[in-house]
């Protein structure tokens, strides 16, 4: 009942016009509902059954300051402990003559490229639905400025906590399906009979919190005759963890127990990217070489270095149903590693999961406030596949209803089939004020 | 930036405003009298787009605008919408150029970044609305031919009626439109109607402008309402200006990706 009079309260509080006043209130409020086509085992969480009330506040103090805070109220009945009062973002905008700085809880969103994004080093994401990324960007407690000059900017960024990307937990549908038995810890060169074994994730080794964890990036962005360009530097730590195992038996060696843990290891990047156009067409792209903490290649737990790069390009065709246009871009992202010591990856490094990949995205208007759409990705490599077919309906003035499907298929022990039983029906329906 | 308007110009401008009071100018001439007079170093509305679909349905878009005019007549465009919620601080930037593609960057809320767009088909709507991007182009008066076909009483407004054809083979090829019939005002030179017709010589659109009011603290005139009537389809686009600003203090530095992303 207290998230409906919350909703009630924010609602009441709308303001007619709210832009360009002295504060405003927006946000939206969402019902979000995801069925899947297969049923999991009875404790796997099956479903998803939420509502959410998005609550943005502005307030500007004056020609050179401004503030901002993101509040978000959720409840999912389906999935209580995905229920949260949760702060999006809370941050305050200083305008300094050519220099803008913002402080305080804050999402990045870096690189130019469409699908993938190899500069957004910063950005922490909420991978507990692996699926559903759109809006899972995580703050991060930082400090951010901007100086410009002409048609150039300087940037950087220091981030002194460190905020790791969330992962699905074990009792998720995204978590991967591990064998129910393993050989006997005890004999493990034996190798049967095999016992049962239970898995468990540790306490994650995070960075330590003094200065030498503080991270930082810098960027320097410009833009000459029709060309968007930015080259970047990043110092920092992987918000996604390298996993290690210890497998452990009972003491009657009739069972085992595997222990995740997790461990945040430093990396450093530096990276570039760039916009265009080719006449109809929107040309873009992005790399960045990571420079991760094993440069010799010899800790499997560690990433070796490698480069990873994207490269798309859109077109609107037009007049193609009745006088519609249709847009459709694709991406080729491409992961190298440099040098190449044979490293194999597993199916929790959600880092690597595009290495040899082709994105494409088609959105086909019909009239002015409906279209359909279809994205997906091909994994050259493994020969996995998500297609989301979707239709997306503007309803009425700030109300939108989005209706997809998401079909996974490949390889049993491919990234996409290994989710292959989780395909999905997921409907939204958004009220934005 | 530079004062667009110079002493020379106003010279001219009053020879040439002269020399048609004593005679039926050529269509050229009204143009050049439109021309003058809609000629600004920067200007900025706030304005209300209700978009009515054939079966009499409302959709409504606020949005602020403001444009900046070079020496050469490229002109800038920074758009930012303010309602409905739904598409509120989507941002639109355009630069025109004389010697290669004009840049397009659009800012979406949602994806917290600006991405540079190709530069749209001159015949595409303008976000979804009676509109095409041809259509908000300031008028290029060495690309086209003007004849004057005569006079017309437009609602008790005397006019000059022109008929506008590109002459220019990009433009020609580039155009939505076969050609333009112009009504302009005789008192203030302000375009109160037109009529388009597609490539294939059918008449296709009307825009009607009413409202026509010299804008506060200047002398310039503005219609403060537009009517956009699309025949094929029976759409009708209707713009409603709340508030003009002419020749305001804008840095050049506003039409950018800085202040595309900028919350005021």
């Amino acid at each position: 009942m207290k998230w409906a009079a919350l909703a009630l309260v924010s609602l009441a509080l709308v303001p007619l016009r709210p832009a360009r006043a002295q504060t405003a209130l927006g946000g939206f409020f969402e019902y979000d509902n995801i069925t899947y086509v297969k049923k999991g085992d009875v404790n796997s969480i099956n479903g998803r059954n939420q509502g959410i009330l998005m609550s943005d506040l502005r307030h500007r103090f004056g020609a050179a300051i401004d503030a901002f805070g993101s509040l978000e109220f959720r409840v999912d009945q389906a999935d209580p402990s995905r229920s949260r009062v949760y702060l999006d973002e809370a941050y305050l905008n200083l305008y300094l003559g050519d220099v803008d700085v913002r402080l305080g809880k804050q999402i990045y969103a870096w690189g130019r490229a469409d699908a993938v994004n190899p500069t957004d080093y910063l950005t922490s994401w909420d991978y507990s639905d692996l699926l559903d990324t759109e809006d899972e960007r995580i703050g991060l407690w930082s400090a951010w400025a901007e100086y410009y000059l002409g048609d150039w900017s300087f940037a950087g960024a220091l981030v002194p906590s460190f905020t790791p990307s969330l992962l699905p937990g074990l009792d998720s549908r995204w978590w991967p399906t591990f064998p129910s038995n393993v050989p006997n810890p005890a004999y493990p060169e034996v190798g049967s009979p095999t016992v049962p074994v239970s898995y468990a994730m540790g306490d994650p080794a995070l960075p330590n919190s003094g200065i030498e964890s503080v991270q930082y990036v810098v960027r320097a962005k410009g833009s000459t005759r029709g060309w968007d360009f930015s080259v970047s530097w990043f110092n920092g730590f992987n918000n996604l963890p390298g996993f290690d195992t210890v497998v452990a038996a009972d003491s009657g060696l009739t069972a085992g127990d595997v222990e995740f843990q997790l461990t945040y290891h430093r990396r450093r990047a530096l990276g570039a990217d760039f916009a265009t156009t080719l006449g109809p067409f929107g040309v873009r792209g992005e790399a960045a070489y990571y420079f991760t903490g094993d440069w010799n290649g010899t800790d499997p737990t560690v990433d070796d270095p490698y480069l990873q790069y994207a490269l798309g390009l859109d077109y609107r065709f037009r007049d193609v149903v009745a006088d519609e246009g249709l847009l459709l871009l694709v991406e080729w992202v491409q992961e190298i590693k440099l040098p190449d010591r044979g490293q194999v990856y597993g199916p929790l490094d959600l880092q690597h999961v595009f290495r040899k990949s082709l994105f494409g995205r088609a959105e086909l208007n019909l009239g002015a406030y409906s279209k359909l759409t279809l994205e997906g990705v091909v994994n050259g490599y493994a020969g996995d596949w998500w297609f989301r077919p979707g239709f997306d309906w503007s309803v009425a003035d700030g109300v939108q209803l989005i209706a997809q499907a998401d079909v996974l298929g490949g390889p049993v022990d491919s990234f996409f089939g290994t989710y292959r039983d989780n395909s999905r029906v997921h409907v939204r329906m958004r009220y934005s004020f | 930036m530079k004062t667009y308007v110079h002493g020379t110009d106003v010279l001219m401008l009053g020879l040439l405003t002269g020399f048609i009071a004593m005679q039926e100018p050529t269509g050229r001439e009204v143009m050049e009298l439109y021309k003058a007079q809609d000629r600004t170093r920067n200007i900025s509305a706030d304005e209300t787009m209700t978009l009515v679909d054939a079966r009499g349905r409302e959709r409504e878009r606020q949005f602020t605008y403001v444009t900046s005019t070079d020496t050469d007549d490229n002109r800038k465009m920074l758009i930012r919408f303010l309602a409905p919620a739904d598409i509120a601080g989507t941002g639109f930037l355009a630069i025109e150029h004389s010697d290669r593609e004009d840049d397009r960057w659009l800012y979406l809320p949602a994806l917290r970044k600006s991405r540079r767009i190709a530069g749209s088909d001159k015949t595409d709507d303008f976000v979804g609305s009676g509109f095409t991007y041809e259509d908000l182009e300031s008028e290029k008066l060495e690309f086209h031919q003007y004849t004057l076909m005569g006079s017309e009483n437009v609602d008790g407004v005397e006019t000059w009626v022109i008929d506008a054809v590109a002459t220019d083979p990009q433009r020609l090829e580039d155009s939505g439109y076969s050609k333009r019939d112009l009504w302009i005002t005789k008192d203030h030179h302000v375009l109160i109607r037109a009529r388009y017709y597609d490539r294939a010589g059918a008449f296709v659109k009307e825009l009607r402008a009413t409202d026509v009011r010299q804008v506060p603290g200047s002398d310039k005139w503005r219609a403060y309402r537009m009517t956009m009537e699309d025949m094929r389809n029976g759409k009708v686009t209707i713009l409603t200006v709340e508030e003009y600003g002419v020749d305001k203090d804008v840095p050049d530095s506003y039409f950018s990706e800085r202040y595309l992303k900028r919350w005021r």
